[in-house]
């Protein structure tokens, strides 16, 4: 063997101390490989003053350079989160201010149409009264062809009252009023025909009858008086020269100064991070003003007060614009490892609070009128707009009246849902509402389904006194006009409803999930509340006082309560979790003379009619998808059967609020809900 | 000459540098393939409950973790929330991804009371693929 034998041994160890030093650098690299490190330890004292012994670990630091690299990127990643954010806000608060400029405008515009409009009411609900009290066999027997006519003659009203509203919105050119002035003239006419065919055989007809057509006559002719006085004098006379209403289109970039403050694009791409920040919190202050004043400008309309009223009467939600740190967040400048987490955690927060904030003016967005949720809100002009507004709030009164249980017999049934189908077709037309998913598309089919003509003349009917001759009016209407569809003329008007008590109470089944396919049917107790309470109850006029949560919902806030007499402090309220077996909710924190809210959410597979049962002891009022559905004044005990009400829910989630208020001793409610078919199938 | 040729031809050479190639392709396999996932979407300092009947689940980066600590305080993928915005985040999901993974997260000194809100929650939404993460002797 030569000195060559050995070089293979030599090589040998070569490779062996390679893939030695190989593997401890792996090891040495790679922590999570390896299982033991080597250490320093350390002593340290912990807070309790035990002396602690502790592993130091260090790890490499990296240079100057490279923090200011990591943090530049990290910087570019949220600046880019940070602006996409103030897009979205700022476009909520456009959208907003658009909506608030439309209500105020609403607010304010009294043009000369707006008397007439009146008028034109006056005489809708005459012919209205009219058409109920012809309505039945009797006329028929009499002479046949009155009663056609008459229908006829309530449909020509019904015509000019829709387009005199429409010239309250929007000013008619000469043409037009003309035009208008023509169709009020044949109307007179004509109903001045039927009224000499029925003072002809004046005798077949009863006084009340006759009063009847008098009247309509009368308010036709004044009618027609008053247009034709409006339409005489030009045009240009009728608005006074400092008349601050311009009924004019200047509405499409509503030029108030929320939206002059607003920063552009441009403006938004020069800023720095932490500005860009500040520029986010603005916009939210901003927002909360104009949603404030949204709300405001919602109940003045809603209940004929002035604005600076409505304001004074409604909650001011502060959105929680968190940590003012802009300015440091700038300043900041991260040298080494320390700073830098320091920095990145700061921009995390900021980031963090800017996703809050949008999110929170989403949703306010969609509290206001839904009538702005439209989804082509570009194509949708402010007139669009402003109408859209009009029909919520009459729509929004008529259902307060509705909702009203005062003075009603316990058991009573009133039907919404022809009135909930417009304002929900109103605010929904066309767009996937953003709660439902997949289910929108049904939405609108069944919502025109309810919203067919003989739909409404359901709902005026309902509520009359006279059975007999509204249900007989119904009927007639339903021959009348083939493509009605009798649907409501096969229900019972308003036939109190008597519930067996035991039996519900034994079988209603807690949840708050209406699907299809359920295996149980039946009256379903909604179990599962948030609520919060009690503040203070006022001594008159309680649902005058409106309390934070009927502005706006936020789970989240905090609120000063009712003041304690013994400390004369206020708890601090907060939204709190219920669930309960039992049909009758108790509110935590039971005191007398309170007021709680109590909010949830119910899940409809469809567009669903349902028959909603409030009960509460003591005073109640129940809002679904932000319309006042029941109204319940007068310190009253819990019955089941207090009052009904038919209402529509949309596919999808639907808002459910009540207010309870507790005068002495005890305080419950409860809300129960069955859609409309199983009631029917049940009671056949 | 040639005899000479042929010895040295017979002479062992070992070339170095393709074993280090290899031995570096290695390394590198092992340093790539051996990347300790970090879960990011968890909260310190929770105490989870002790199961005897859990079931070990791969770690998912599509999970959607909300996790509750022992006072209550909600947190959304690691980062600290709150119910008005967890019940908003369901909500989207609910719209975007109804079958995605929920892990829920608790103390076991979690109230029980924000424990049933949350599940409460999760099944009005409709969102039933939820897992609740306990501590097993056999897997941690």
């Amino acid at each position: 063997m030569g000195p060559n034998s050995r070089k293979p041994l030599l090589i040998a160890l070569g490779i062996a101390s390679v893939l030695a030093i190989v593997v401890s650098l792996v090891l040495y690299l790679n922590e999570d490989l390896r299982r033991s490190t080597f250490v320093m330890l350390e002593k340290t004292v912990n807070e309790k003053g035990e002396e602690e012994i502790r592993v130091k670990v260090e790890k490499p630091k990296p240079n100057k350079e490279q923090v200011e690299k990591i943090s530049r990127t990290r910087e570019r990643q949220k600046r880019d989160k940070l602006k996409e954010k103030a897009e979205e806000i700022r476009k909520t608060v456009k959208e907003m201010a658009r909506v608030e400029e439309a209500l105020r405008q609403k607010l304010s515009a009294k043009n000369e149409w707006s008397a007439i409009a009146e008028l034109a009411d006056k005489l809708d609900a005459s012919f209205d009264s009219l058409t109920t009290e012809f309505a039945d066999q009797k006329t028929l027997e009499n002479d046949p062809d009155v009663l056609p006519a008459i229908f006829h003659m309530r449909r020509q009203v019904r015509e000019l009252l829709k387009k005199v509203q429409s010239f309250v919105e929007v000013k008619p050119d000469p043409e037009e009023a003309g035009g208008y002035l023509a169709d009020v003239r044949k109307m007179t006419e004509d109903e001045g025909a039927v009224r000499g065919r029925i003072m002809q055989n004046a005798e077949k007809w009863t006084l009340t009858r006759r009063e009847k057509i008098d009247e309509a006559d009368r308010l036709g002719q004044e009618y027609l008086k008053a247009v034709q006085q409006l339409v005489g004098v030009p045009p240009a006379v009728g608005i006074e020269p400092d008349d601050p209403v311009v009924f004019e289109e200047d509405l499409e970039e509503p030029g108030s100064d929320v939206l002059d403050s607003l920063p552009t694009d441009a403006e938004f791409e020069n800023m720095t991070t932490g500005e860009l920040y500040e520029s986010i919190q603005d916009m939210t202050q901003l927002m909360d003003g104009v949603f404030a004043e949204n709300r405001a400008a919602e109940l003045a309309m809603m209940e004929n007060i002035t604005m600076e009223q409505a304001t004074d009467r409604i909650y001011a939600p502060k959105t929680d614009t968190g940590p003012d740190v802009g300015k440091a967040l700038d300043a900041m400048n991260p040298a080494n490892l320390e700073q830098f987490q320091k920095y990145s955690e700061m921009l995390n927060q900021v980031e963090r609070s800017a996703e809050n904030m949008a999110r929170t003016a989403a949703n306010r967005l969609g509290q206001v009128s839904p009538a702005a949720n439209d989804g082509n809100k570009a194509t949708q002009t402010a007139q669009q707009l402003r109408q859209a507004i009009q029909q919520q709030a009459q729509a929004r009164s008529q259902m307060q009246m509705l909702a009203d249980n005062a003075g009603r017999a316990k058991g009573n049934v009133q039907d919404m849902r022809a009135l909930m189908a417009q304002s929900y077709q109103n605010g929904f037309s066309g767009r996937p509402a953003p709660d439902t998913g997949g289910i929108a598309p049904s939405l609108n089919a069944s919502m025109s389904a309810s919203m067919s003509p003989s739909y409404q003349n359901g709902f005026s009917g309902s509520q009359g006194s006279e059975e007999g001759g509204v249900v007989l009016s119904q009927t007639f209407k339903t021959s009348m006009d083939p493509g009605g569809g009798g649907r409501s003329g096969k229900e019972k008007a308003s036939a109190p409803i008597r519930l067996d008590l035991n039996q519900v109470l034994q079988q209603a089944i807690p949840g708050r999930r209406l699907d299809q396919n359920a295996t149980r049917k039946g009256w379903v107790f909604i179990d599962t509340w948030y609520i919060i309470g009690p503040w203070a109850r006022p001594l008159k006029d309680s649902f005058d006082s409106k309390f934070p949560p009927e502005t706006a919902i936020d789970l989240d806030a905090t609120y000063p309560g009712k003041i304690n007499p013994k400390t004369g402090k206020s708890a601090t309220l907060e939204w709190r979790f219920v669930q309960t077996e039992n049909i009758r909710v108790n509110p935590p924190d039971e005191i007398s003379d309170a007021v709680y809210y109590a909010y949830t959410e119910v899940f409809a597979e469809r567009a669903m009619e349902v028959m909603v049962a409030v009960a509460s002891d003591d005073l109640a009022k129940l809002w679904i998808n932000d319309f006042v559905v029941w109204q319940d004044e007068g310190l009253s005990s819990w019955r089941l059967d207090e009052g009904f009400r038919r209402i529509l829910l949309k596919p999808g989630y639907n808002k459910v609020l009540v207010r309870v208020e507790n005068g002495p001793a005890v305080c419950y409610f409860s809300v129960l809900m069955c859609p409309l078919d199983m009631l029917q199938a049940a009671s056949k | 000459m040639a005899a000479n040729q042929l010895v040295d031809d017979e002479e062992v050479m070992l070339s170095m540098s393709p074993l280090i190639d290899c031995v570096f392709l290695l390394l590198i396999f092992f340093l790539v393939t051996t990347m300790a996932k970090k879960d990011t979407k968890e909260v310190k300092d929770l105490n989870y409950p002790i199961s005897r009947s859990s079931l070990e689940v791969p770690p998912d980066d599509q999970i959607f973790a909300i996790a509750i600590d022992a006072d209550a305080k909600i947190y959304v993928e690691g980062k600290p929330s709150s119910i008005g915005e967890l019940l908003d985040d369901l909500k989207e999901l609910e719209q975007n991804d109804p079958e995605r993974r929920i892990r829920l997260d608790t103390d076991a000194d979690t109230p029980f009371y924000r424990l049933a809100e949350v599940l409460d929650a999760l099944s009005f939404r409709n969102l039933s693929n939820v897992g609740v993460r306990t501590y097993h002797e056999k897997y941690d």
